[in-house]
């Protein structure tokens, strides 16, 4: 039998073939929006295509090298100051400051000329004595001729001895002073004398 | 892409696609999902196939076979009582069969006349490519075809599984 020349369909089964053809077969749970989703991500699967790749934005294929480009070039730069930080010797200098050290040397330094201009001279030491001697009314003052200038009279003693030492005299007492008499002066002098 | 279109796609989806998973219902439970697969594999095809629609009955048996032995080792109980429960047709007011009873008609022929028949009436394909399809010639698909209708036509003329009100035997 030739397939094209098939004989027509019997007149008694055309309306029985008529009222099946007539319903509707149903399609079950068949999703359109999801087959439709499966097959477009499939086609793009066949095409050797990554389908989010072909977002609108990122069809240019340079464009779309440009982002994973960027990230392995700042990895590869991160890794390698990383390696670098690791790896490389300190380089710490170490210096010795001697603080204290200098600040007391500078501190005495500055403090000795000031020291040394505090320090009373000969000549205060006198006229401070001068002035303390008139209010010692229990010392034994000599009136010689040197006048009351002990300190003078103290260093031509210790200059020329005591033979420069004035006579011993038993003068009264003036102006006010204690009267030199045998006092405690008088033995000393003749102990220096050798008496 | 030079494979299927999307548009192309949709249509034969529209066109063909409750058919198709009447056709895979009657060999599996899950008809649905061979159905969708099949469409996923069209629309992998790097060319579109010269008859679409005999395509994709081809792979729909295929896969719904294939599916009916992973599922009898699996579920033999479940599948067939998935099998029973869903309608194959949706109730229609202008159907003068009833949707179950043609369902129960449908049910009492062999696989090979069901297949034959879904193929020409809701799959509209040819006896060339219905033969083709299930490894025959088509004059034999013709010959199974009209067998087939036959047998529906005395089932339901029977009157126990037609609809009351369809009048069907008025065109008979």
């Amino acid at each position: 039998m030739n397939p094209d020349r098939l004989p027509e369909l019997p007149s008694d089964l055309k309306p029985i073939e008529a009222d099946l053809a007539a319903l509707v077969p149903a399609s079950g749970t068949l999703n359109r929006d999801e087959l439709m989703y499966r097959a477009g991500w499939a086609a793009c699967e066949a095409s050797g295509d990554s389908p989010s790749a072909l977002t609108p934005s990122n069809r240019r294929s340079g464009v779309a090298w440009l982002w994973p480009l960027t990230t392995a070039g700042l990895v590869l730069l991160s890794a390698t100051l990383g390696i670098v930080l690791a790896t490389r010797e300190p380089d710490v200098e170490v210096v010795f400051v001697e603080k204290t050290t200098r600040e007391s040397s500078e501190t005495e330094k500055e403090r000795a000329p000031a020291a040394a201009s505090q320090l009373p001279t000969t000549d205060d030491r006198v006229a401070s004595a001068q002035e303390w001697l008139p209010q010692a009314p229990l010392l034994d003052r000599p009136q010689t001729r040197f006048g009351n200038d002990y300190l003078s009279l103290r260093e031509r003693v210790l200059a020329f001895g005591v033979d420069v030492l004035p006579s011993y005299s038993a003068a009264p007492a003036t102006n006010g002073s204690p009267a030199i008499g045998d006092s405690r002066y008088g033995a000393l002098i003749g102990q220096l004398r050798g008496g | 892409m030079l494979g299927v279109s999307p548009a192309l796609l949709g249509e034969l989806l529209d066109r063909h696609g409750a058919a198709l998973v009447l056709f895979a219902r009657q060999f599996c439970a899950s008809p649905e999902d061979v159905v969708q697969e099949a469409f996923v594999q069209l629309a992998r095809q790097s060319d579109v196939p010269d008859r679409p629609a005999a395509w994709l009955y081809r792979v729909v048996r295929n896969g719904a076979i294939s599916a009916a032995r992973a599922q009898q080792r699996r579920r033999k109980h479940e599948a067939a009582a998935a099998t029973r429960a869903r309608a194959w047709f949706l109730p229609t007011e202008a159907a003068q069969l009833g949707a179950e009873s043609a369902t129960e008609a449908l049910k009492h022929l062999s696989l090979e006349e069901r297949e034959i028949i879904i193929a020409h009436l809701w799959g509209a394909l040819t006896f060339q490519q219905i033969g083709e399809l299930v490894g025959l010639s088509a004059a034999t698909a013709y010959r199974r075809y009209e067998r087939g209708l036959r047998a529906l036509r005395t089932i339901l003329g029977k009157g126990s599984l037609a609809r009351p009100a369809s009048g069907s035997d008025e065109h008979r």
